[in-house]
């Protein structure tokens, strides 16, 4: 799964460490979550998308979507 | 960038940060009592063999042994229920593999040796072995991502 997160973590100026304190998780995950390593929970990616202010498919694509739209 | 370092149970020696307070608590919790079950097994072994008590305190000793495995357990699986979700996943894909290691391992020495008495040994070891293994690689491997 693809995800913005870093971009949108960067346009806000957060770190790892205070993104991981707004979503109750540890930074390992953030980090996971960055490059790819860990799929989010649905109630994470939720928490992630309340924080900023973005629907999830905005912030998580699966690549199929992507695949099909280059299509 | 400080890092942690946490306790024997899990992340042992493993500069890994940004654990939560939770974790870090429900961590220390579990190890502490899995380290009280496993030194209440051991004085009762020794206690039994040495001591020369009589038999009828076999039966306090393991009952306070059995209190001790309770309090580790109930400790061990409130950490996992707490646990932030990789954390969650890392330990319960190390049990999976340790599940499935003591399996196979046992249940073929059983079959090389029939009612040998290392039958209990030859379930639990590779069991621990993979499964603390498994926690490990997987925690160093979640350190070795952001480096």
């Amino acid at each position: 799964m693809n995800n913005r997160l870093r971009v949108l973590r960067a346009e806000r100026r957060i770190s790892q460490a205070e993104l991981a304190e707004l979503l109750d998780v540890s930074r390992q995950t953030v980090n996971a979550i960055e490059v790819g390593k860990h799929d989010p929970s649905l109630p994470l990616a939720f928490r992630i998308a309340r924080v900023f202010g973005q629907p999830i498919e905005a912030i998580f694509s699966d690549g199929l979507s992507e695949a099909q739209a280059a299509e | 960038m400080s890092k942690d370092r946490i306790n024997l149970w899990s992340w042992h020696g493993l500069p890994w940060s940004g654990l939560r307070p939770r974790d870090k608590a429900n961590e220390n919790r579990t190890s502490l009592y899995a380290f009280l079950w496993v030194a209440c097994l051991a004085a009762i072994r020794i206690a039994s063999k040495y001591a020369g008590l009589p038999e009828w305190t076999i039966w306090p000793m393991a009952a306070v042994s059995l209190w001790c495995g309770w309090l580790f357990v109930r400790a061990f699986h409130r950490m996992l229920r707490e646990a932030d979700e990789m954390i969650r996943n890392i330990h319960l894909a190390g049990l999976a593999a340790g599940f499935g290691a003591g399996l196979i391992c046992g249940l073929t020495f059983t079959i090389l040796r029939p009612a040998a008495p290392g039958a209990v040994l030859a379930f639990f070891l590779p069991m621990m072995i993979v499964y603390v293994t498994s926690v490990i690689l997987a925690a160093r491997q979640a350190v070795k991502d952001e480096e």
